[in-house]
């Protein structure tokens, strides 16, 4: 009999949060693996990386997503195949192939704030700012994008709506005042409201209570 | 409406476009180069796509972009995947597992890719201190890489896909930082097999062939 799905990755929103609020919509069956890297100053990864190399994955790394026969790292190839198995792709072709082009903007957009957050305390400080003006410009090409519609896709919602919405999400918690577009205020509420998210967004112990980044991030 | 010819829009080098470029050639799609040639040193003047770069139509204006009719994206990985769907170069397979593991694959070759880059650009000090790591590193994704190709001709099987072009010109880059980079068989043969390919001859042996332009712009350490 085939293992319950497990998304394994650190005890932090991070990269994962996407693929849990997507997991959360589908109301899927799944394990949480979590690994807790220890306190400062050494932060042991060591519950990682005792296991990293034996758990059968080709490209070892974090989050990994264990699905029967399938064990895939890398976010967004396991967006796309959550997007897939539960139905959540785009439906024509040229619209899966601009939700693709959301889903790496989505990623440059997420990977620009990591690659400060985690740098020494006084090198965040002094990009803080140039980090949210960045983030505001790609923020509104996404509103732009957006425009009318009620989901990226279109009217009905997609694995990218998730994997945008995380990464909007995490800048608010940076600077709460950072979307502009009133259009893309709507669109972060109709997610927060969807009936089968509820548990997911309200509930004392949900993921999205965790830190964004890190123990050794300057900003988590 | 006039259904122009297919664009691809990059710097005047390799980069990230040369996966692309070498996919469009061996699928032998006829398309059109819009170039942007970065100003010499000290300036490195970019104003010639700067001046342009939000007047194009693009949603979210990145080199590499592509305009194929009222298509128009940017993001390397998509494109190729666009392409490589449109040219018949995409996997075979149906079964999720598979098309996973492929997409996989890809976004773990653009982080290998990324390794590589990062050091090329960094300035010549911390390219020269760190090189040495960078090149250990990215020995280690050079083992993953033989252990997925496995006794596979590419990625996906028998059956060349977007995939090869990706990591072909993101071995060669690391090729270029270091000759003796490729310690597997496999994987040597495999870059081989895809310069010995016919529909590349053109590609790989015209004197004014994009293969033979820098990696890198013309500010980076390493080009």
């Amino acid at each position: 009999m085939a293992d319950k799905m497990k998304l394994g990755y650190w005890k932090i929103r991070g990269l994962a949060e996407p693929i849990r609020a997507l997991l959360a919509f589908v109301e899927a069956d799944y394990e949480e693996v979590v690994y807790e890297c220890g306190d400062a100053p050494d932060f042991d990864k060591s519950c990682w990386l005792d296991v990293k190399f034996n758990l059968g994955l080709e490209f070892p790394n974090l989050p990994y997503l264990f699905d029967g026969d399938v064990k895939i790292t890398q976010t967004v190839a396991i967006m796309h195949y959550l997007s897939n198995k539960y139905g959540l792709n785009p439906k024509e072709f040229a619209v899966h192939a601009q939700c693709d082009m959301l889903d790496h903007v989505a990623i440059d957009l997420t990977n620009m704030g990591t690659r400060l957050f985690y740098q020494p305390k006084e090198a965040f400080e002094a990009g803080r700012d140039g980090l949210v003006k960045n983030a505001k410009g790609m923020i509104s090409q996404f509103a732009a994008f957006l425009g009318s519609k009620t989901y990226f896709a279109g009217d009905y919602i997609t694995g990218t709506d998730f994997l945008v919405f995380e990464t909007i999400d995490k800048y608010t918690v940076l600077e709460p005042t950072i979307i502009e577009e009133e259009n893309l205020k709507n669109w972060m509420k109709r997610i927060r409201e969807l009936p089968t998210m509820h548990k997911y967004f309200n509930d004392p112990s949900t993921t999205r209570n965790w830190p964004l980044n890190n123990k050794m991030a300057a900003f988590k | 409406m006039s259904s122009s010819k297919m664009k691809l829009g990059y710097w005047k080098i390799r980069g990230l476009a040369e996966p692309i470029r070498m996919l469009l050639h061996y699928a032998g799609v006829d398309f059109e180069e819009v170039v942007y040639e970065q100003g010499d040193g000290p300036g490195f003047d970019k104003s010639c796509w700067f001046d342009v770069k939000f007047t194009l139509g693009l949603d979210f204006p990145n080199l590499p972009y592509l305009m194929d009719g009222d298509v128009k994206l940017t993001q390397t990985v998509s494109i190729l995947h666009y392409l490589s769907a449109k040219t018949g170069l995409y996997p075979k397979s149906s079964n999720p597992a598979d098309i996973s593991r492929y997409d996989m694959i890809d976004h773990v070759i653009i982080d290998f890719f990324f390794v590589g880059i990062r050091l090329c650009y960094s300035p010549p000090d911390a390219f020269a201190a760190n090189k040495a790591a960078v090149i250990e590193r990215g020995k280690d994704f050079m083992k993953q890489f033989s252990s997925a190709l496995g006794d596979n001709k590419y990625f996906a099987g028998d059956d060349i896909t977007g995939t090869d072009f990706l990591m072909f010109e993101a071995i060669d880059m690391f090729v270029k930082l270091d000759s003796a980079f490729i310690e597997q068989d496999n994987l040597k043969k495999y870059m081989e097999r895809i310069r010995d390919l016919p529909q590349l001859q053109k590609y790989f042996t015209s004197p004014d062939s994009t293969h033979n332009w820098a990696l890198n712009n013309k500010h980076a350490s390493f080009r």
